[in-house]
């Protein structure tokens, strides 16, 4: 008997716990977009009004920034100032992938990230910032359709999982 | 070392390993050309050559290595730390100062905003002047530019790649430290070609002595100007003088009882009489004492020296540089 109220309290919390991730998944992934926005904004300030190159703009931005958001600055700026012969695309897309992969973003999320990456440094400043503007605007889009997503999905997910585990239990007992 | 490194680091892995599997002394090297599509070209020990595709010089242009399109574009990523914004001015005046103070001069395709220049785009030629700094090759001079408690005023003639920056840069050193005989002085720099200094985010990175100021990238005639109010030097030293402007500025320097160290294009002294904004430095005996660099023997050597009446001190003086 003891065994069976076990059995029957795990997969409630499993599946409950499976709801509660994938809308805390919704959650986190506004915040991951949201510490882009912020590096994005500093970047531009760095750029704008005090021209510094990407290697000083992104160790001073490093410091101001969460992990994994700051390993990820830090290591772009190391392998840029060691001048290995990278073009800056890879260099940015091997830290992003040690870094980022394990984030709430999208793989969406990512490759418009990426593609942002591969643009940086090689264009004037107007170009520069013209660019940057333009991802903060997707990323305002981005935020905002995401955050509607949560408010719409996010107790469908959970009710999901509770209402899958009881599900479950009817099936096996 | 670190010279090696400083100037490696801005190719391309395919030019740096020519680099790396040639064995000439980069020490001796004096100017890497990138052109699109034509040869790589070096000044080596004050001859051009060619490299070879296995990193040999070469005066044939058999086999040589022909830098493309891309190897300049990553050049230029290297060369501006990836950032090329961060150096539009610098593209703008056509050269950028890398770390080591070697200098990159650049070519292309102009763009224009009314009559100045706006910007430079398909940058297509790059030339880069590894910075040479040779302590001690102004000892002979020194004796003719001191005068008991100070200096004179005094110019440096010389045609272009003939060393004058060199001699000037070790001149404004020995002032600013001093020996065992003369007092150290204090020297403001006016590096409007950050050729002196050749400062890298702001640090010189040639040694110009304890007691020197340097106001990088600086127009000639502000910063003298501006020297003189900040930082009261005793001495102000600028690179290839030759404009009005910069002989009005250069009175009122001396005016408020600064040395003047200066360095200017030409041949002779004769040759500075004949341009018509110059002939007043000599008629005025603006300057007390004129050096003369050698136009066609070994670079570095100095030809005459001359007091402000134009009568010789000394000719023919041999002071080997390189």
């Amino acid at each position: 008997m003891l065994i069976r109220v076990l059995g029957i309290v795990v997969v409630l919390l499993a599946s409950c716990g499976l709801g509660f991730r994938i809308s805390y998944e919704l959650i986190d992934r506004i915040e991951d977009l949201q510490q882009i926005k912020r590096v994005l904004i500093m970047l531009r300030g760095e750029i704008k009004y005090a021209n510094t190159p990407l290697t000083e703009a992104l160790s001073t931005i490093a410091f101001r920034v969460p992990i994994p958001w700051t390993d990820f600055l830090k290591e772009i700026a190391e392998t840029m100032d060691a001048c290995d012969g990278s073009t800056f695309p890879s260099i940015f897309q091997k830290a992003q992938k040690k870094y980022l992969d394990r984030t709430s973003l999208l793989p969406k999320d990512l490759s418009r990230f990426s593609d942002f990456g591969a643009n940086l440094g090689y264009l004037d400043k107007e170009m520069q910032l013209g660019s940057i503007d333009l991802y903060l605007e997707e990323l305002e889009a981005e935020m905002k359709d995401a955050k509607e997503k949560v408010e719409k999905n996010s107790k469908v997910y959970r009710i999901m999982g509770m209402a899958v585990g009881v599900l479950i239990l009817l099936v096996i007992l | 070392m670190a010279r090696k490194e400083d100037v490696i680091k801005i190719f391309p892995q395919s030019i740096r390993n020519l680099f790396g599997q040639g064995e000439w002394n980069l020490d001796e090297l004096q100017e890497i050309r990138l052109r699109v599509n034509a040869p790589l070209l070096i000044v080596y020990q004050n001859k051009e050559f060619y490299v070879s595709k296995k990193g040999k010089i070469s005066r044939t242009e058999e086999n040589a290595f022909v830098v493309t399109k891309n190897e300049i574009r990553e050049t230029m990523e290297y060369v501006s730390s990836y950032s090329m914004y961060a150096y539009e001015e610098e593209i703008r005046q056509g050269f950028l100062t890398i770390q080591g103070g070697h200098r990159v001069g650049l070519a292309g395709k102009i763009i224009m905003e009314q009559d100045s220049i706006k910007s430079m785009k398909y940058i297509s030629f790059i030339n880069i002047r590894l910075s040479h700094q040779i302590k001690g090759c102004a000892n002979s001079v020194m004796p003719y530019i001191r005068q008991e408690n100070g200096i004179y005023h005094t110019l440096i003639i010389s045609p272009p790649r003939r060393g004058k920056t060199t001699l000037l840069r070790d001149v404004i050193r020995q002032l600013s430290d001093g020996d065992k005989k003369h007092r150290g002085m204090t020297v403001g720099v006016v590096d409007e070609r950050s050729e002196i200094g050749a400062c890298y985010m702001g640090i010189p990175q040639n040694e110009l002595g304890i007691r020197t100021d340097i106001l990088d990238c600086c127009p000639k005639v502000q910063g003298m100007l501006m020297l003189i109010r900040t930082m009261s030097p005793e001495v102000i030293a600028v690179d290839e003088i030759g404009s009005r402007e910069d002989m009005e500025a250069m009175i009122y320097v001396m005016n408020c009882g600064c040395k003047l160290i200066a360095t200017i294009h030409g041949s002779s002294i004769e040759d500075i009489r004949r341009k018509p904004i110059l002939q007043k430095l000599l008629q005025e005996r603006i300057f007390e004492r004129y050096i003369v660099m050698n136009s066609q023997e070994q670079i570095g050597k100095i030809a005459e020296i001359f007091d402000c009446q134009g009568n010789p001190l000394y000719n023919r003086m041999e002071v080997t540089m390189c």
